[in-house]
């Protein structure tokens, strides 16, 4: 009995019992087997202009794969401790909606687009079929939704749910909060690394090299007909027709045409790349900071998923 | 149907399950009725309610941005500006996207200004799945993730995130992510 109350004190341990039936009901939604990954982005482009492209700060990033199994990980967590107040929690799985890109840097399309074989057919548009819908959501009771955030919302208002829920003492940010914390993932904070890798963008498009390369290509663009400044902005040549028109697509293949006769990328990369080692400098022990606790969550996350 | 460059999204269900083709104001300027609309979700099926969206505002955390006004949108959005449709090619409709009034229903700093030059912060509502903006229409430039509410709903347990950069000059996009 001490021990349960301990265990109960300290959030949501788990009753051994308890879990392991739980595993057995639902063990094919709780690893990442059924999901289609196929439609996941690949780390690094494999394909076109970008292909085998790394910028140095990309090392300090969480990519796609890495977030899915922290976040399969945390759902099924929050399923054990919603399990011990007496909630069926069935989150969907983790990874069904991904995005084009792995990370903040956006190779794909970093120095816009670069994939000719995409540009072929698509445009400037994605290579993805049907409508693209979010995750479909569990109804929840109140008191459901009250101890899996630990908050009460009524309105536009949010109040802390009470200390405990049928006797059992709620967790600090309810199982959700447990859940996190437990991953790891709940001290997380990408936000320099983002900031960083925006503003190295920004600032190696205003430096001669790159202005010189933007140059060309735009000169390049002329040539075959297309008035415009920025590869950014080639995509509005396509607003009359949308952007996977056939017109689009005569378009989208002459900018990447252009952009590799005048090696746009390559160069655009170098002065990027370049501005990203000296921010790494600088801001080393922050961003080595954020990588420990990333391969931390991440390898306590596996862990988990290896059940 | 046709579905330009992943705008998916056009996918509403018209009566007949009509045609949707998405064409430039050119084309068909004396046909264009233009309205500023502060979501996708008038000629789009999105989730139920505010679930699931990505809530855009006009001020930064710093100034008040969570009183300011907002946007919100479902999904993949290939253009901040908006987008224009047509139903089989006839009557083009187009959609501006501004902001429009604050969390609390009332007319606010930012309201009725264009979403594309002026968006200074996010909070991602939904439950499970994370939103990318990229800087640039047509999801090109560099991206920013914003993390979903980890199963919460009305946007329970929701943080509002700086956007790197106020948008500005360039359009804006935004993915599932």
């Amino acid at each position: 009995m001490t021990a349960l109350m301990g265990a109960a004190m300290a959030g949501c341990g788990p009753e051994p019992e308890e879990e392991t039936a739980d595993k057995a009901a639902s063990s094919a939604a709780r690893t990442l087997e059924n999901v289609d990954r196929s439609k996941w982005p690949k780390a690094t482009p494999e394909r076109g202009l970008a292909k085998g492209l790394t910028l140095p700060l990309e090392q300090y990033m969480q990519s796609y794969e890495q977030r899915v199994v922290i976040d399969q990980a945390v759902r099924n967590l929050q399923t054990e401790c919603m399990a011990g107040f007496g909630f069926d929690f069935r989150p969907p799985p983790a990874g069904t909606t991904p995005p084009p890109n792995a990370n903040d840097a956006n190779m794909e399309r970093r120095y816009g687009i670069t994939d000719r074989v995409v540009a072929e057919q698509y445009g400037y548009g994605l290579p993805e079929n049907g409508p693209q819908t979010g995750a479909s959501t569990p109804e929840l009771t109140e008191a459901a939704g009250m101890v899996l955030s630990g908050a009460v919302r009524t309105g536009k208002r949010e109040s802390p749910a009470p200390r405990s829920f049928k006797g059992k003492e709620i967790p600090e940010g309810g199982c959700t909060g447990w859940a996190k914390r437990k991953v790891g993932a709940d001290g997380l904070d990408f936000s320099l690394v983002s900031r960083l890798n925006y503003e190295s963008l920004a600032q190696s498009q205003e430096t001669p090299e790159v202005q010189r390369a933007i140059g060309a290509w735009s000169r390049c663009m002329k040539s075959k007909g297309y008035e415009v400044a920025i590869p950014f902005e080639a995509i509005d040549l396509t607003n009359d027709t949308g952007v996977g028109s056939d017109k689009a697509v005569t378009i989208a293949v002459a900018d990447i045409d252009c952009k590799k006769s005048v090696d746009l990328v390559s160069i655009w990369f170098r002065v990027d790349a370049g501005i990203q080692s000296k921010q790494i400098e600088k801001h080393q022990l922050a961003l080595e900071e954020t990588r420990k606790k990333n391969e931390a969550a991440i390898k306590a996350a596996e862990k988990m998923l290896r059940g | 149907m046709k579905i330009l460059g992943g705008r998916a999204g056009v996918a509403i269900a018209t009566a007949a399950g009509a045609a949707l083709t998405v064409v430039g104001p050119v084309q068909t300027a004396s046909a264009i009725t233009t309205y500023k609309v502060d979501s996708n979700c008038d000629h789009k099926s999105c989730a139920v309610g505010y679930s699931g969206r990505l809530h855009i505002f006009y001020n930064s955390k710093e100034n008040n941005g969570y009183y300011s006004g907002m946007a919100h949108f479902y999904g993949n959005v290939y253009d901040y500006a908006g987008e224009t449709v047509s139903y089989n090619g006839a009557t083009a409709t187009r959609y501006d996207y501004v902001f429009g009034k604050n969390v609390l229903g009332n007319t606010a700093s930012g309201t009725g200004q264009a979403v594309k030059n002026n968006a200074a912060m996010v909070e991602n509502c939904a439950p499970y799945d994370g939103y990318r903006v990229y800087y640039n229409s047509g999801y090109q430039g560099s991206s920013q993730y914003f993390d979903h509410t980890y199963g919460s709903v009305n946007c329970a347990g929701g943080v509002s995130v700086n956007l790197n950069s106020t948008l500005k000059n360039e359009n804006a996009s935004q993915h599932f992510a």
